[in-house]
């Protein structure tokens, strides 16, 4: 019946051969940590150091591949968490997004289900447009996150943290520096 | 049908304070959006140029895009299902809802209006399901019975005092008027809802045809716990939702977000591949697609195939004189507004909606706001021919003998002897006008004798 419906449905569906309009082009953006750190502020999130997020963060749940930067969980049960910590794939500026993807190491619900919600961002993978960013989009599942979750639906006024996370604290992880040389080296 | 057409019948029942919720909100978004499209876009006409071109493309090549998606889709392990009316999709959800879950289950809902549009709710509650809307608003709108009046924020009408009461009555918690302590009240009674849910059901924002991607936009994350927590996840879609290409996917989230709600891009943009897959750590084990029919590839090949293109953002509602003094259930439709007074009709027949044609001033503003360059008033000014053509609408009868006299010059002439005080003839602008204004005083020339005997 279903597949009747499918033939139905396709039968009566235009196809032409014209070429498909060209990809929109962004406007240029500068794809710089000022620039996403501002954005990603203006939305209410919060870039804090390592140590301020670990001080004040309680029961939480560590996505696999940010263990060995954040250290163990210490929660098992995603909904009982008080914080999520995830390893974000990339950041776009030009909105202050974080790209996160669903793998073997990802929980999709570890960014969603905490109240808190703390991603480690490799400074190096800031990107500026939103073009460049979904353009790391790997085949699985994904999630560009904007900020914390939020309402207007009563009279407009904007409530944070409505079903997803209230809050969104971004780690900052600097690029490795090369061993600089060290007056005890040879 | 009524002496009044619906919209204007319904406009005259509302009170004051809903007028207001409506009118107020609407302008604020208006507001926004366009601060926030000219931030945004260096060039925000030209952006939505090219969203026009994109979706006018998308509809030409329908067939095409379609058959893409779904092979890309079912690589992913997407399992697809397609309805030719909304009997028929209620039915294949229901078929899959049965399936996977004993009467009793839960079930949490996303918003979607393609699921308003073919009443699943009622459908799957007469099943025995507990059907949970969980979009603050469409949660506000089950527990009081009501239907969404804007496609985007679905309370619009209601107030902070009326949502504090529902809560109180449904023993949420303590009477409180604060917007944060009511969302935090909401919070608590959905989260046990995603938890034990065994299904989730979802509309579609995109498909992508060059990846098989369903893409979902939300703010509250209410989306993406329904989507992901239960074990399945049914996505009802309208078949005209596909885009070309992932790579389109920033221009519209831009538009589309800055059009509904004046922001840069929603907070969360939801890119679902598929099913677990056997390394993976959560998500659901099932998603099925619904592609719904349901009048849409009649319409693509019809003279209103151009509101298919629409994006659901909103923008011509919150812009809409008639919109703003009448709220979105003066339609009668859970499409409201410009495009409601095209897309309802369009779907259900010009004999049974064509006089929401009539719900229109014809200012423009609606296609002057639509990210994809809709040409509304046009369509408003076809649908309203044919709905005169069939009966459906009638012109009242003031103006048909002005249509005479207008268009007879000697009847014309007669008649500005016969009636020279045009503030006492029966002119057809007068009834509607002078209801809510005074009527401009004669002074008592000629304009015609007085042309005739000027000096040269």
């Amino acid at each position: 019946m279903t597949s009747a419906s499918r033939e139905t449905i396709m039968a009566s569906l235009p196809r032409t051969d014209r070429a498909r309009p060209a990809v929109w082009e962004p406007d240029p953006v500068a794809s710089t940590l000022e620039h996403f750190c501002e954005q990603f502020r203006a939305l209410g999130g919060r870039i804090v150091t390592m140590d301020e997020a670990q001080a004040l963060s309680g029961e939480c749940i560590v996505d696999e591949d940010a263990i060995p930067i954040w250290g163990e969980p210490t929660c098992v049960d995603v909904w009982e968490a008080a914080v999520g910590v995830t390893l974000a794939q990339c950041a776009v500026a030009e909105t202050g997004s974080l790209l996160l993807s669903a793998s073997s190491q990802h929980r999709r619900l570890g960014s969603l289900a905490p109240p808190r919600h703390i991603i480690l961002l490799r400074e190096t993978q800031i990107v500026g447009s939103l073009e460049a960013g979904l353009g790391q989009l790997r085949a699985e599942t994904s999630v560009l996150i904007t900020g914390p979750s939020r309402t207007a639906d009563i009279e407009g006024v904007l409530v944070n943290g409505v079903h997803g996370p209230r809050e969104v604290w971004v780690v900052l992880i600097p690029p490795i520096e090369p061993e600089a040389s060290s007056p005890d080296v040879p | 049908m009524s002496a009044k057409p619906r919209v204007e019948a319904y406009a005259r029942t509302l009170s004051e304070s809903t007028v207001n919720s409506v009118r107020s909100a609407s302008a604020q978004k208006t507001r926004s959006r366009v601060s926030m499209l000219h931030q945004v876009f260096a060039d925000p006409d030209a952006a939505r140029t090219r969203a026009a071109e994109i979706k006018g493309y998308v509809l030409d090549n329908l067939g095409t895009l379609l058959e893409s998606f779904e092979r890309e889709a079912t690589k992913n392990g997407v399992q697809f299902h397609w309805a030719t009316d909304a009997a028929e999709a209620r039915s294949i959800i229901a078929e899959i809802v049965q399936k996977a879950a004993k009467p009793g289950a839960t079930i949490v809902k996303a918003k979607s209006m393609a699921t308003e549009e073919i009443h699943l709710n009622d459908a799957l509650i007469r099943l025995g399901y507990d059907v949970v809307e969980t979009d603050l608003g469409e949660y506000v709108v089950q527990i009081d019975h009501d239907t969404p009046s804007h496609i985007v924020t679905p309370i619009i009408h209601k107030n902070r005092k009326q949502i504090a009461q529902s809560f109180e009555r449904e023993g949420l918690g303590p009477y409180t008027e604060v917007p944060e302590e009511l969302a935090m009240q909401a919070r608590v009674r959905l989260r046990n809802a995603f938890r034990s849910a065994s299904i989730g059901i979802s509309g579609v924002n995109y498909a992508i045809a060059d990846t098989g991607r369903i893409v979902l936009v939300e703010n509250e994350g209410n989306n993406r716990l329904s989507t992901t927590a239960p074990r399945v996840h049914i996505a009802l879609m309208g078949i005209e939702k596909v885009l070309p290409s992932e790579s389109d996917l920033p221009l519209f989230l831009r538009l589309l977000a800055g059009s509904a709600t004046g922001q840069h891009v929603t907070t969360y943009s939801h890119f679902i591949a598929g099913p677990r897959l056997p390394d993976q750590l959560d998500g659901p084990e099932e998603v099925h697609v619904v592609m719904l029919d349901n009048g849409r590839s009649k319409a693509v090949n019809g003279p209103y195939r151009d509101i298919l293109k629409c994006i659901r953002c909103g923008a011509c509602l919150n812009v809409c004189p008639v919109y703003r003094q009448a709220s979105g259930h003066a339609y009668d439709h859970v499409y409201s507004g410009p495009l409601g007074a095209v897309l309802a009709p369009v779907l259900e027949g010009v004999d049974k909606l064509g006089d929401l044609a009539k719900a229109s001033t014809l200012c423009g503003a609606c296609e002057e706001v639509c990210p994809v360059q809709i040409p509304i008033p046009h369509m408003l000014l076809m649908l309203r021919d044919e709905a005169f053509r069939a009966g459906v609408i009638k012109e009242p009868i003031p103006w048909s003998a002005y249509a005479f006299a207008g268009t007879n010059p000697t009847v014309w002439k007669a008649g500005l002897t016969v009636l020279p005080m045009a503030s006492v003839a029966p002119h057809p602008m007068k009834w509607g006008w002078s209801e809510f204004r005074e009527n401009p005083t004669r002074i008592g020339r000629n304009f015609r004798k007085w042309w005739g005997s000027r000096e040269k």
